[in-house]
């Protein structure tokens, strides 16, 4: 591509743009270096730490298990994550593909699942973890997560199933695959953009669920990141907001790099056409 | 190919998960199909205590305080030696989650079968015990010495359901040396008390530090700021307020909220009062910007570790109850902490022995003073390491104690005049008909709530 | 070959349905018999007709929590959506600073609610660092506290929402642009199309798809906000920062009163299919005119 001329009005949108980054930026920059303010200068919100404080990570690291709650969050996750890609894609594939009464249903179904109070069944939810016995694991955790996701996936792949032509399928019967093989070879990877999709909107809501893993797990061995803030601000009797501060900066770091480091792919090249509702 | 295999093998692996979760809990659904069936269908391996007691076996307890303040871990250690001394290989697991999710989980942890061998909970005895979730205790040997205070706090139909940790108090706490440098003194009636807000606003402190932004500090506010007035009219208004003999739309608690509208209009209040949580508002006083703060008897407790911990330069704390106009004031006491034991649990003996262990003075004692709270047992005598507490007891003692009016009112109209009562201190007026829709909520609710015995 | 296809496909949407039936309709369905009794979740449900809803129409904090609710779905809708769309067609051109930019839009997406309630509480209290600009920039007639005033807590949970929500559907808006061939727009100039024109007769049509869903998630997002005014307000003061799903989850978890927060479920559940299908039918139209 030939790079083009920048004109005055570019320059302009581009400062205004980065302007307005820079707003939205603040409350991130406002959690670091809050994070190394000394308790004396803690709630001065001009005062800039003139040498990094650690005090507030020292005490976070003697009081909370973070690299538990780290490796739980990143176990539940990714198991939650393929259940989820693979579950979905399957489902959405099948709706796309067969254009039936039943199938049709179903998809309403699945939409309709978006709308439900979820407020409202925690109780029934408990005691069916109790009776499967999976209340207190990270399997129950996954399940629910993966369950959770399946309107809004379903409806991303059905969507984008239709901008895929069926001839292509097609040929892979006729070369002899079965429906199983064709999808797992030919479908599956040219799904890959809603995908990329499916995956931004999960990771974060999954890494950042608090509510669920306070409720639906018990055991400290088990317990995911944002829980353990949680309970370490409910601590507060005799905690600061400094320490609170290193802790969530620590939390949230790894989505961070995580973005920063796949920012390429999820803009540019996963999620490219993944709506062709 | 390996990649395409591996992904058909998770495939099923899922799908068998999920049959399976299935399969095994549409059988659930037909067992659960009445909800008065409590049927449990899991084998129970009974545990035979015999005294025998060098059996190893994991006791869970449950709670939502037992937090990193040196007196519960004390308290936390303290329980641990004893069990110890009484069962050599035994270990007690805490499941502890602190904040109101507890509750939430302890009720779907009852209901179905799974919670804590023994548990705390809080105002909940009588709807535990009336569908058989609690173990009857009465025959426990710490029964005959719970004081007559706390001992109807877990009774039902004559039974002891658990034992409180103890009665909780609130009031006012003032900083002595704001008080002393302005010539001020504890306000006999609210008059003086009105006056004194004017001269400590005149001198640019806070006369009362809020703390709304934690939504239970605007019930205690509002309880305490009630009682005395309330009780002075009548010693049943509460009662009455409950059998609609008298209303949260009369001009009782209308007079009360004005007085609330009063006090912010004058900007008694700190304007931070519903952007900050209680610690920060514990920090506002023991920093020496507020003179009073409406607090627990926990506050001294916490004031000594801002004390200490912050470096705020220590004073005198004081302590007394809002008095209406004619001067009498009455001290809303409350069970605090309540200890029961789990029906469906497996360990009742061990159980029943680690409540005795708990509920005994040695264990009560250094909890008492570090919360703050009046030992639940009859003649244990508790020495309060700061004067803030002695004055405490004794305004209890010389005073009335009762049980704070949202006692007889329902959540939701209790909820309702919270909302009220955050949105006179936002700086808005209060309508009549945020009272009707308390008082409204409260008939519909009456049957969710049940009464504190006599 | 057709009919053995439709065996294989009932496998492929098995998993996810049993899934789903298991962990959303099951619970769901069993807990419709209780929005008719008064249940405080411990005792036996007592049963009373349709008092529950027919209570919601005269509690007063339901209707406040519906007004706003409303209040944040419009909101979404008439200025959120075409913001997004807007920031999400500035930011597709090439920028020097373009990987920085849209970092800082996605950001917020990240940023877990608990991070973001301990960090906003502090820029946003009385003493807090707006205010403190403000004062330093001569406007101290608008210090106030953004969270504690009834007529701004509500402005301020949306812009809130904003800060966070914004960059999502930027996301969705920055996929659907790029799918859009660039040769079109080379075409539409050469017939000597402005860029008003150009933004009108091919970008909003070709991302027609992208703005149904979008739309869609907006508001159904917008009608189940919960989680902001949870954990920054607690619906208050008063009931200025009450939504429905917060009223909701209050009556079942803080007033002991399960029946008639799953009432209010039900109720909620059939405004949301009611908007939303409007919303489709609307939306879906426009894709298919073009």
């Amino acid at each position: 591509m030939v790079r083009k001329r920048r004109n005055p009005t570019d320059i302009a949108i581009e400062v205004g743009l980065f302007l307005f980054a820079c707003v939205l930026l603040y409350p991130i920059y406002f959690l670091y270096v809050g994070s190394f303010k000394s308790p004396a200068i803690f709630y001065d919100p001009f005062a800039f730490p003139k040498e990094l404080y650690w005090g507030s990570f020292a005490i976070v690291f003697e009081k909370v298990k973070l690299l538990d709650g780290f490796f739980n969050t990143i176990v539940i996750m990714s198991f939650s994550l393929v259940s989820i890609v693979v579950i979905c894609s399957m489902a959405g594939y099948a709706i796309a593909r067969v254009k039936n009464r039943w199938f049709q249903a179903i998809y309403y179904l699945f939409l309709s699942g978006m709308i439900v109070p979820l407020q409202t069944t925690m109780v029934t939810i408990f005691k069916m973890g109790v009776s499967i016995q999976l209340i207190d694991t990270r399997t129950f955790m996954v399940l629910l997560y993966a369950a959770g996701a399946i309107p809004i996936a379903t409806f991303i792949y059905v969507g984008f199933m239709k901008s895929i032509p069926k001839e292509i399928e097609e040929s892979a019967f006729i070369d002899g695959c079965g429906p199983m093989q064709s999808f797992a070879r030919i479908v599956l990877p040219l799904l890959l953009p809603a995908t990329g999709t499916i995956l931004i909107t999960n990771v974060t809501a999954i890494y950042n669920d608090f509510m669920g893993p306070l409720l639906y797990l018990k055991s400290e061995s088990k317990m995911t990141l944002m829980p353990q803030i949680v309970q370490f601000y409910a601590n507060k009797q005799s905690m600061d907001y400094g320490p609170v501060f290193a802790l969530s900066a620590l939390a949230v770091l790894p989505l961070i790099l995580l973005f920063i480091f796949t920012q390429k792919y999820m803009i540019k090249g996963l999620i490219v056409g993944s709506l062709k509702g | 190919m390996a990649k395409q295999k591996r992904l058909l093998i998770s495939l099923m692996l899922i799908v068998a998960v999920i049959m399976a979760g299935c399969s095994s809990n549409n059988n659930n659904g037909a067992g659960n199909a009445t909800e008065t069936s409590q049927a449990t269908s899991k084998a129970e391996p009974t545990v035979k205590a015999t005294g025998g007691s060098d059996e190893a076996f994991t006791i869970r307890l449950g709670g939502w305080f037992i937090d990193d303040r040196t007196f519960m871990q004390e308290f936390k250690a303290n329980v641990e030696k004893k069990y110890k001394e009484k069962y050599p290989n035994a270990t007690i697991q805490w499941d502890i989650l602190l904040g109101a999710t507890y509750f939430d989980r302890l009720k779907a942890e009852l209901a179905s079968n799974t919670a804590p061998d023994v548990f705390f909970h809080q105002n909940t005895v009588n709807q535990y015990a009336e569908v058989d979730y609690l173990v009857d205790l009465s025959d426990q040997p710490w029964v005959s010495q719970l004081s007559p205070g706390t001992r109807p706090a877990t009774t039902v139909n004559g039974k002891i359901f658990g034992g409180t940790l103890g009665l909780s108090g609130a009031g006012v706490w003032y900083n002595k040396q704001i008080f002393n440098d302005l010539g001020l003194a504890a306000p006999a009636t609210y008059a003086e008390f009105l006056a004194l807000c004017e001269q400590i606003k005149a001198a640019d402190k806070t006369p009362i530090v809020l703390g709304f932004k934690d939504t239970w500090t605007v019930g205690l506010f509002m309880s305490n700021f009630f009682s005395s007035v309330l009780n002075g009219i009548d010693p049943t208004f509460n009662k009455q307020l409950y059998d609609g003999e008298k209303s949260l739309e009369g001009e009782e608690i209308q007079a009360l909220l004005n007085k609330v509208q009063n006090l912010t209009e004058k900007g008694y209040f700190n304007k931070t009062a519903l952007s900050i949580d209680w610690p920060q508002s514990s920090d506002e006083f023991t920093s020496g910007n507020a003179a009073m703060i409406v607090q627990g008897a926990w506050l001294p407790g916490a004031a000594e570790e801002n004390f200490t911990k912050k470096g705020h330069s220590r004073f005198d704390i004081g302590y007394f109850e809002f008095p209406d106009d004619n001067g009498f004031y009455s001290i809303n006491l409350s069970p605090s902490e309540t200890l029961s034991l789990n029906a469906k649990s497996k360990l009742q003996q061990q159980g029943k022995d680690l409540i005795a262990i708990i509920m005994n003075e040695d264990i009560l004692g250094p909890y008492s003073v570090g919360n703050g709270s009046l030992p639940p047992l009859e003649g244990m005598n508790v020495t309060y390491s700061n004067t803030a507490m002695n004055e405490f007891l004794a305004a209890v003692n010389k005073g009335k104690t009762m049980y704070g009016f949202e006692a007889f009112i329902s959540s939701s109209a209790e909820t309702s005049l919270m909302e009220t009562m955050t949105k006179i201190v936002s700086g808005a007026k209060y309508s009549p008909a945020d009272l009707k829709d308390a008082q409204t909520k409260h008939e519909k609710d009456k049957a969710t709530r049940v009464l504190p015995p006599e | 070959m057709e009919r053995k296809w439709i065996g294989t496909a009932a496998l492929f949407v098995l998993p996810a349905l049993l899934l789903f039936i298991t962990f959303t309709y099951y619970p769901f369905i069993r807990s419709l018999y209780y929005s008719f009794t008064t249940w405080d979740s411990i005792r036996k449900p007592v049963f009373i007709g349709l008092d529950n809803y027919a209570f919601l129409f005269e509690d007063r904090k339901m209707i406040a929590a519906a007004m706003n609710t409303f209040k944040m779905a419009l909101f979404g809708l008439l200025i959120q959506n075409p913001l997004a769309i807007w920031i999400a067609v500035l930011l597709n051109r090439k920028f020097v600073t373009g990987y920085f930019l849209r970092a800082a839009v996605f950001f917020p997406v990240i940023m877990s609610l608990v991070v973001l309630s301990v960090v906003w509480s502090q820029i946003l209290s009385y003493e807090g660092t707006l205010n403190l600009v403000l004062n330093q920039l001569g406007l101290s007639g608008w210090v106030r506290d953004w969270l504690g005033e009834t007529n701004t807590v509500f402005i301020t949970i949306i812009l809130l929402t904003q800060w966070q929500g914004l960059g999502y559907c930027v996301i969705f808006y920055l996929a659907g642009l790029q799918s859009i061939p660039a040769d079109l727009y080379e075409a539409s100039r050469i017939d000597g199309a402005g860029a008003i024109q150009r933004f009108l007769k091919i970008t909003v049509p070709l991302l027609m798809p992208t703005i149904t869903i979008v739309t869609f998630l907006i508001i159904v997002g917008g009608l189940k906000l919960f989680d902001i005014p949870y954990i920054l307000t607690s619906g208050g003061p008063g009931t200025a920062s009450y939504t429905l799903a917060l009223a909701i989850y209050n009556a079942a978890f803080r007033e002991n009163n399960a029946g008639y927060s799953i009432a209010a479920g039900v109720v909620l559940m059939l405004i949301i299919m009611v908007i939303t299908f409007i919303q489709l039918q609307i939306t879906r139209r426009r894709e298919v005119e073009m």
